[in-house]
């Protein structure tokens, strides 16, 4: 068993069965479907509550969230523990800030980088309470069950990301580099 | 500042820590997100140079990780919902929020390059910008927020609702297992045509490495020794 963990990397089509079977076992033992984002929100809704208590009582939005920890924060921290033991175990773990192929199409700028995550960040965050749901919460968990939402997510994310990719790394984007 | 840690504090509700089952359970949540973190590490998902590879089209691990999670997962699900283990969770459907959602969540995934999920995993893996765009994350979604309250917004937000509808009942088939198998076979076919393509571009990636060294080496050869 602990050879298993001690792999750099598992095939893929086993890693998609071991998903699958894990939002079966979210199904199953916590009665709703895997989500990230919207721990995210409340996090957002915790923040705002303990700083502006005044101002977030008169936000209409943080009604459907409110400031509690629940079981989305939990599987945000569960995924970070989870990759770090991983990571940890197999001897991958390296503290990075730009990534390789980042500096082959952008140059090897920290500051430049760290921007443009937070930017990219900002309108993820924004795209994904638009869209009520992440790649997790909606496009998976809606394609598995056949819902419309999840199929017009899953394109029009695959066409946001084309278009953005060409304008923004224009003549960079082919980088002959892979990870 | 006390008053700040007293509300802190508020914001923990001991009720979620006594049962593992239940919508509610934090250890559930804890369990669930473990194994997938664990998934996601172990299938080189949670890397800046995958996701971004996979739209600049030169390297497909994600679909190739994605399409037997989709079909698998969706036989299981429905599979045990007919046994009536589970029961489904449909999200809402609204057609224009989806869309331009979507489009704006897209450009920034391929901007930053980590989605809400991957950018956790990756911090546990030790890159620090993945850090960052989870800070830009909760901005983002507290943006949104903020910005509800106004009514242009709201009506994109409701323009083509259907509500929590699935396929099998929007084109009133009988049976949902004739939508399952024409997706599963889409997929089988979609995931052999990825993966040669993807060993394909492996090769070809491998080739345009070893060109790039013997070309370095003999630069550094004639560097070395000018004529």
């Amino acid at each position: 068993m602990m050879y298993y963990f001690k792999r750099r990397y598992w095939w893929p089509f086993a890693v998609g069965i071991i998903f699958a079977l894990d939002e079966l076992l979210s199904f199953y033992m916590s009665k709703r479907p895997l989500g990230a984002s919207r721990g995210y929100t409340v996090i957002g809704s915790i923040i705002e509550y303990v700083l502006f208590p005044e101002h977030a009582k008169t936000v209409p939005y943080w009604n459907a969230y409110e400031p509690v920890i629940e079981w989305t924060v939990a599987v945000i921290l569960g995924i970070i523990s989870g990759s770090l033991f991983s990571s940890v175990y197999s001897g991958e773990f390296k503290l990075t800030v730009v990534p390789e192929m980042w500096r082959d199409s952008k140059g090897p700028s920290v500051a430049k980088r760290l921007f443009w995550a937070f930017i990219g960040g900002v309108m993820i965050g924004f795209g994904s309470r638009l869209a009520m749901g992440c790649t997790l919460g909606m496009l998976i968990s809606g394609v598995i069950q056949l819902t419309p939402a999840g199929f017009i997510f899953m394109m029009s994310l695959w066409m946001g990301g084309m278009l953005m990719t060409v304008l923004f790394y224009r003549l960079k984007t082919v980088t002959f580099h892979r990870g | 500042m006390d008053a700040m840690l007293a509300r802190l504090k508020e914001t923990f509700d001991p009720s979620t820590i006594e049962a593992i089952r239940g919508p509610a359970s934090l250890y559930g949540g804890l369990i669930v997100g473990f194994i997938l973190g664990v998934a996601l590490q172990k299938g080189r998902l949670c890397k800046y140079d995958v996701v971004s590879g996979m739209f600049r089209m030169q390297d497909f691990t994600f679909w190739r990780v994605g399409t037997p999670l989709l079909m698998i997962g969706m036989v299981l699900i429905y599979f045990f919902n007919d046994i009536g283990a589970v029961e489904l969770y449909v999200p809402k459907t609204v057609v224009l929020a989806q869309l331009f959602g979507g489009v704006l969540f897209g450009a920034g995934l391929s901007i930053s390059g980590y989605c809400p999920a991957i950018a956790a995993g990756a911090l546990g893996e030790g890159a620090l910008d993945a850090f960052v765009t989870m800070a830009g994350i909760v901005g983002g979604s507290m943006l949104y927020a903020e910005m509800y309250d106004g009514s242009k917004l709201d009506r994109i937000v409701s323009f083509i609702d259907l509500g929590r509808v699935t396929f099998p009942e929007i084109f009133l088939v009988f049976n949902h297992w004739f939508f399952i198998m024409a997706f599963v076979f889409m997929c089988v076919l979609f995931l052999i045509g990825i993966s040669m393509y993807d060993g394909f571009l492996k090769a070809s990636f491998y080739v345009v490495d070893k060109v790039e060294e013997k070309l370095g080496s003999a630069r550094a050869e004639r560097r070395k020794h000018p004529r």
